[in-house]
């Protein structure tokens, strides 16, 4: 039975987990709730894909405290920065009398006192494949921050840092194999962008076997995922047209938009009724001053969002994009392999047709286990690019082994190594982010996003406990990345979870255990939102279900 | 009494403070203790000297003049206050003042000579014009009084109300004396009386005595006003008139001939048929016959003042009259909260004014807004490709890129790389990879700062910083955002940068993101880069000491990969350090590749590194594998962790490609014949091509990218291109692999002209070159004729 005509309705996230909508992207079909059940009916069996999004809200008290928090340390920054001002200070830097200081005083200000003193939280280095777990090397600081050595001990944690959703993260394997082999065959280097003489046979080969696997008509592939977005963007809006973005949109759509010169406007994250308004005074009202009308209106947005755990409304977007005649970027680079019943991302999770989506972006960074990224798209799209991208004339071609890395790991989700590995990663991964985002909303923590988000965010607000848990859990064996302020809103510092597929329920259970003693011992546990009673059971709720197209 | 003005203004007219009245202002008190005064002040005080003796005289001038700043308003009363007032009595014999006296000269009315005590007396003189003088002349004679007096001046502007509140008339004029009471009842007096014995009354007067009708109960006002004499406690005599022996009334104009007081119709409310005009003897009675003192009243004609006078103030007058002046003496006085309130309305209305217009938006009904939506088309997403551009159908490569690639199934010798030292086809470095996938499986999975950093990551930071002998060295992940994510690490909006026209388009995309203000030179022109130094400097002095220090950089790179040519790196220090500008290279091509050891442009030119801030590089080029790197001081180089887009917002570099990098770099510490051997090479090269007869070499003999151009232009950048592309195309066919270098035509600052883009691989032997320059020239020979 073929439902990838359309996107036709699905039950889609409420917002703010307190609704649940019914989404029709073709409007004109179903109009209301009748017609909207009929159709629905019509398709076959519902997939239980309608996780609820929740973004509990910050309660005044923690509010506040968290204000305080944030002055006291700035406070301390100021009294200790007055304090140093009598001491005669060295020029930081030699034989540069005379020059404009290289730094502004606030970014350093902020460097200096608030990142410094828990600067050992980030930058971990690590000496092991960053699988399910990982061996940090243990450093000590004897300068409050300034300075680290290494102490030759190494620490083994749970890994719940890093972005290897499908735990292609490996070292051995068929994937590791592959890419060994694959070093020897054609080397590391290609020295040369695509453009000129560095298009491989086996870049060919990863593009075809993208456009299948994203069910495009064409890709083109990247040696980055960053730039990506940001060689790629310029070529595709210019002056004179509009593009609307996600508030929460990654540095490097910015930075592409940035350099592009469209115009920018914000939507409030994920929020159709923002977006809506957006579009339609866009289309009605022109350009300002002239009021021309734009040139091209493009969406921009992402698939799942790294610091919010939210996945995009999908349905509702691809709806409004049609209604506005907008182009519609999405971003996949955290979804695509960890969301939907295939892997192929947000537009497999809502059962959306991939060809409602003018621009495919996703990287290999995450769930592949590998580097780089791709677009695909329309032929007409993609041959576009390969003329205009930056990236295509001017940055050199991806390595072979990386190249090769992606094509083990997307045949091995696609199922085409003839094993079912794939697919139990997949159900592995979704049944580890619905227990374990469960569980912790059980202990009390108010946890960011979709239920079905591998991404776990779990608010900490204050911005002393932003280096405590991340401490506090190493200490406990979980490697968790703690952020704050100006990664996030300055009232929402928060500590992330990402799940893998390589994680076991044992893992996750030690997690949560951790998660627990530090969430009593730094106060984690702001929820007053009721807790769910009774047991979660791992595994038990939905499976995703096997699709019936393929 | 004192006036109300800011202290500054009495401190320069001499007054003397009071206590504060408003909210920025004093209450002024202005005192005169000298003869021969002149003053022109509201609210003036004239005293006696410490001694006056006697057989002198005393003056003081008051003049009226409305120009004067503190006289704004016309001038028609001025009244004299009497605060205290006692000099030698009259004549005994006559009455008249003829030892000492206070004279009035100047006033329209006639003001008597008065003398003796006159405490609490007072006396409104009426001016003539706006402009004109009163001297107050007090004469004294030969006497042993001491004499004291404290007379206020007050001056009251024309038109003034406030004497007359409640009956909305013009003060009374021709009256010598004007009372007005809250409830009316008082006492009054005649000048020099007093409660003691004696005959006190003064000779020669003749002046009215004027009252207010005041509203006494149920805000009515007062139909009629009744005089009673006093009780005297001392000896005094509260009614005495004339010079009579008796204690008993007289009245009437035959009674009373000479001195008298008239009440016009004065009648007893007892006896209302007592009625008399003229009062005088000891007693005051209507009555007919002589008598005891008895009230006398008189009845206030509703119609003789209120009807006849305009009911209504002229509003319009009166605030012509309400000047700045005025304006600025209330405001002082104004209470705090009413000036905030005054204040925030002022900020209003000037918010109102100044505002920019918002232009109203059309408003579309939901019809027109629909039709809107429907009507607009959009742009296709992309425009139409040209199906035939070079790019959609690349060369495509089988099995390695090294110094002979299979191009569409032919082997080649290949130019076209940037595999400067030959690398690729190092097996130290496949199998430190292949080591490292091993250990660390091919991705990261992270941003360096959540869990991406491995330590392989940081021994290649090692040893780069170590390598080029430099403190700190980073990396990123791909060669490209290297630079374009380093530069607007440090340069951001407002800050000055500049560039070589010829930079590359990286440097070109980090100069964008920078929003800085770029200013480009000449390709490798020193005099062209001195000139925009010189007049940036020059801006600099003309803001002056002042103006914010401007943060400069300077780009260049260390090889132009665009043209081949190597930086002047001498001069550029040299100008660097004169202009105080921070100088950062791209050595994405001269790492490796030039200097005895490969370490850059600044072992070629011996120019220790530390003179510039900023080396940026490629891990594409010599080495192999793929990112890039900054080194520098840990000072400027640290900051990029935290600033660096590309670094930051990344995932790191896969450790096997660090792995693999660090496995060149020992093979080029440990072998560095192999840059006199590259360089041999490249010179060799140069050589070689600067042979060929239909196409320019461009680009610098020691550097290993060489640009060939065609010697004969077509003129036509588009047609240009398609000949070169032909030429590389048939070399392709001959077994040479050389390319045209791409470039995005319209994206391009400046774009090159087309070129054929030669690399130099130190395994290229001699007869690899011959072969190479053979084909080359077969080529165009094949093309161009």
């Amino acid at each position: 039975m073929a439902i990838t005509s359309t996107c036709n309705c699905k039950l889609a996230p409420g917002q703010n987990g307190k609704s649940k909508h019914a989404y029709c992207s073709t409007e004109s079909h179903f109009t209301d709730k009748q017609t909207f059940q009929e159709g629905y009916e019509g398709i076959g069996k519902p997939r239980n894909r309608n996780g609820i999004e929740s973004f509990e809200e910050v309660p005044m008290s923690v509010a506040l405290l968290t204000y305080m928090g944030w002055g006291i340390v700035i406070l301390i920054g100021y009294v200790k920065e007055f304090l140093l001002s009598f001491v005669p200070s060295q020029n930081p830097e030699k034989n540069r009398e005379g020059y404009a200081p290289l730094y502004s005083s606030f970014e350093s200000f902020y460097t200096r006192n608030v990142y410094r003193p828990i600067r050992d939280c980030w930058n971990r280095p690590i000496c092991s494949v960053p699988g399910a777990e990982l061996v940090l090397k243990d450093r000590v600081t004897h300068d409050n921050g300034w300075t680290f050595s290494f102490t030759n001990t190494f620490t083994k944690c749970l890994n719940m840092g890093s972005y290897n959703y499908l735990g292609f993260a490996e070292c051995e394997g068929p994937c590791a194999t592959a890419a060994q082999k694959t070093t020897y065959g054609l080397g590391l280097g290609v020295c040369s962008p695509r453009q000129e003489l560095g298009t491989m046979a086996i870049h060919k080969e990863l593009e075809t076997l993208v456009a299948r696997f994203v069910g495009a008509e064409d890709a083109i592939t990247f040696g980055m995922g960053f730039a990506t977005n940001a060689l790629n963007l310029p070529s595709l809006v210019s002056k004179g047209c509009l593009v609307i973005s996600d508030e929460n949109n990654h540095a490097s759509l910015i930075l592409g938009l940035r350099l592009s010169g469209a115009t920018i406007r914000v939507f409030k994250h994920n929020n159709m009724k923002s977006l809506e308004a957006k579009l339609r005074e866009a289309v009605v009202q022109g350009q300002p001053r002239t009021y021309r009308p734009w040139r091209k209106i493009l969406i921009v947005v992402e698939g799942v969002y790294s610091m919010e755990g939210s996945i995009v409304n999908l349905p509702e977007i691809i709806a409004l994009k049609k209604k506005y005649k907008a182009y519609l970027y999405l971003d996949e680079a955290h979804s695509i392999g960890a969301l939907g019943p295939r892997g192929r991302g947000a537009v497999d999770y809502f059962g959306c047709d991939p060809k409602d989506v003018d621009i495919l972006m996703g990287t290999f960074t995450k769930s592949f286990g590998s580097a780089g990224g791709y677009i695909a798209g329309s032929k007409k799209l993609i041959n576009h690019l390969r003329i205009n991208s930056h990236a295509n004339c001017y940055a050199t071609a991806m390595s072979p082994p990386v190249a090769q890395q992606i094509i083990s790991s997307m045949c091995i989700i696609m199922g085409e190594d003839g094993t079912d590995e794939g697919q139990r990663r997949l159900v592995q991964l979704s049944r580890n982010s619905r227990y374990f985002r469960q569980k912790l909303r059980q202990l009390g923590l108010i946890v960011y996003g979709n239920d079905d988000s591998p991404v776990v965010p779990v608010l900490l607000f204050m911005p002393a406990k932003i280096a405590a848990t991340s401490r506090e859990l190493i200490k406990r064996g979980v490697a968790s990345v703690s952020v704050g302020f100006p990664a996030t809103r300055i009232t929402e510092s928060r500590s992330r979870f990402c799940i893998s597929a390589s994680h076991t329920k044992e893992m996750l259970d030690k997690a949560i255990e951790a998660m627990d003693e530090v969430g009593d011992l730094l106060r984690l546990k702001y929820s007053r939102l009721p807790r769910p009673i009774g047991p979660v059971i791992y595994g038990e709720d939905k499976k995703p279900q096997q699709d019936q197209v393929d | 009494m004192g006036n109300c003005v800011p202290s500054s203004f009495c401190n320069a007219y001499g007054g003397r403070s009071g206590g504060s009245c408003g909210s920025l202002a004093v209450c002024c008190i202005y005192t005169i203790v000298k003869c021969g005064e002149k003053t022109t002040l509201n609210n003036t005080y004239w005293r006696n000297p410490p001694s006056v003796s006697s057989d002198t005289s005393c003056s003081l001038t008051f003049t009226l003049d409305n120009s004067l700043i503190e006289q704004r308003k016309p001038i028609c009363q001025v009244r004299l206050d009497f605060k205290s007032f006692t000099v030698a009595q009259p004549n005994p014999a006559t009455s008249h003042c003829d030892s000492d006296y206070l004279q009035v000269v100047g006033a329209v009315n006639k003001v008597p000579i008065i003398c003796g005590d006159n405490d609490d007396q007072h006396m409104y003189l009426e001016a003539p014009s706006p402009t004109t003088e009163f001297l107050f002349l007090m004469k004294f004679g030969v006497s042993s009084v001491t004499r004291t007096w404290n007379i206020g001046i007050s001056l009251i502007p024309c038109g003034a109300d406030f004497l007359a509140k409640h009956q909305r008339s013009a003060t009374p004029r021709d009256c010598l004396q004007y009372f007005t009471r809250h409830m009316g009842t008082g006492s009054v007096k005649s000048f020099n009386w007093r409660d003691a014995s004696g005959m006190r009354q003064l000779a020669d007067m003749d002046y009215k005595i004027c009252f207010r009708n005041e509203i006494i109960t149920n805000k009515q006002k007062a139909t009629r006003i009744c005089y009673t004499q006093c009780i005297t406690r001392g000896d005094g005599q509260s009614f005495r008139l004339g010079r009579f022996p008796s204690s008993t009334s007289r009245n009437g104009a035959v009674n009373c001939p000479d001195d008298f007081v008239l009440i016009p119709n004065g009648f007893n409310p007892l006896i209302p048929t007592d009625v008399s005009d003229r009062y005088c003897g000891g007693a005051l009675n209507p009555a007919a016959t002589d008598g005891p003192s008895a009230t006398v009243c008189f009845l206030w004609d509703p119609c003789s003042s209120d009807c006849q006078e305009p009911a209504f103030l002229d509003v319009s007058s009166m605030a012509v009259q309400w000047d700045l002046y005025e304006m600025y003496l209330a405001l002082l006085q104004a209470p705090l909260y009413h000036l905030i309130i005054e204040g925030l309305l002022m900020v209003w209305v000037a918010w109102l004014l100044l505002r920019k217009p918002k232009i109203r938006k059309p408003i579309l009904t939901e019809k027109e807004q629909e039709e809107l939506i429907t009507d607009w088309q959009p742009e296709p997403l992309v425009p139409d490709t040209n199906e035939d551009h070079p790019a959609l159908d690349p060369f495509v490569v089988e099995g390695k890129v090294g110094k002979y690639v299979c191009v569409n199934g032919r082997d080649c010798l290949n130019l076209a790389t940037h595999n400067y030292l030959g690398l690729v086809e190092d097996k130290n470095m496949e199998d430190s990879a292949v080591e490292c996938i091993k250990k660390y499986g091919v991705g990261s999975c992270g941003p360096r700062g959540f869990y991406g950093t491995v330590d392989v990551h940081l021994n290649l930071e090692t040893r780069l910083a170590e390598f080029m002998e430099l403190e700190e060295a980073l990396i990123y992940s791909y060669g490209f955002s290297t630079i374009a994510s380093a530069i607007p690490a440090y340069a951001k909006r407002g800050d000055v940068i500049f560039a070589d026209e010829g930079s590359n388009f990286a440097v070109q995309k980090g100069l964008e993101a920078s929003r800085s203000d770029v200013r480009f030179f000449k390709h490798n022109d020193m005099k062209d880069l001195e000139r925009l130094l010189e007049a940036q400097s020059a801006k600099e002095l003309k803001n002056g000491k002042n103006g914010k220090p401007v943060r400069k950089f300077l780009v260049v790179e260390g090889v132009y990969m665009n043209s081949g040519d190597i930086c002047p790196l001498p001069e550029i220090v040299e100008l660097k350090s004169k202009y105080k500008v921070r100088l950062f290279v791209d050595e994405s091509i001269s790492f490796g590749t030039l200097g005895r050891h490969g370490k850059g442009i600044t072992e070629y030119y011996g120019i220790p590194a530390d003179h510039i801030d900023l080396i940026m590089g490629s891990l594409e080029y010599a080495i192999p594998s793929v990112g890039g790197f900054c080194v520098g001081t840990s000072y400027v180089v640290d900051h990029q962790r935290l600033s660096g887009l590309g670094y930051c917002f990344s995932a790191s570099l896969p450790p096997m490609l660090a792995a693999a990098a660090i496995s060149a770099i020992d093979t080029m510490e440990h072998d560095p014949d192999m840059f006199l051997d590259l360089n041999n090479v490249c010179r060799k090269l140069h050589s070689a091509l600067s042979t060929l007869h239909q196409l320019r070499l461009g680009g610098h003999r020691d550097a290993p990218v060489k640009h060939l151009r065609l010697a004969k232009s077509t003129g036509c950048h588009n047609h240009d291109g398609q000949l070169l592309r032909q030429i590389a195309n048939e070399s392709m066919k001959r077994g040479l692999a050389v390319i045209v270098a791409s470039y995005l035509d319209q994206s391009e600052r400046f774009l090159p002209q087309p070129s054929l883009r030669l690399v130099a691989n130190r395994l290229l032997t001699e007869n690899d070159l011959d072969k190479a320059i053979k084909i080359l020239e077969d080529s165009c020979t094949a093309v161009l004729s």
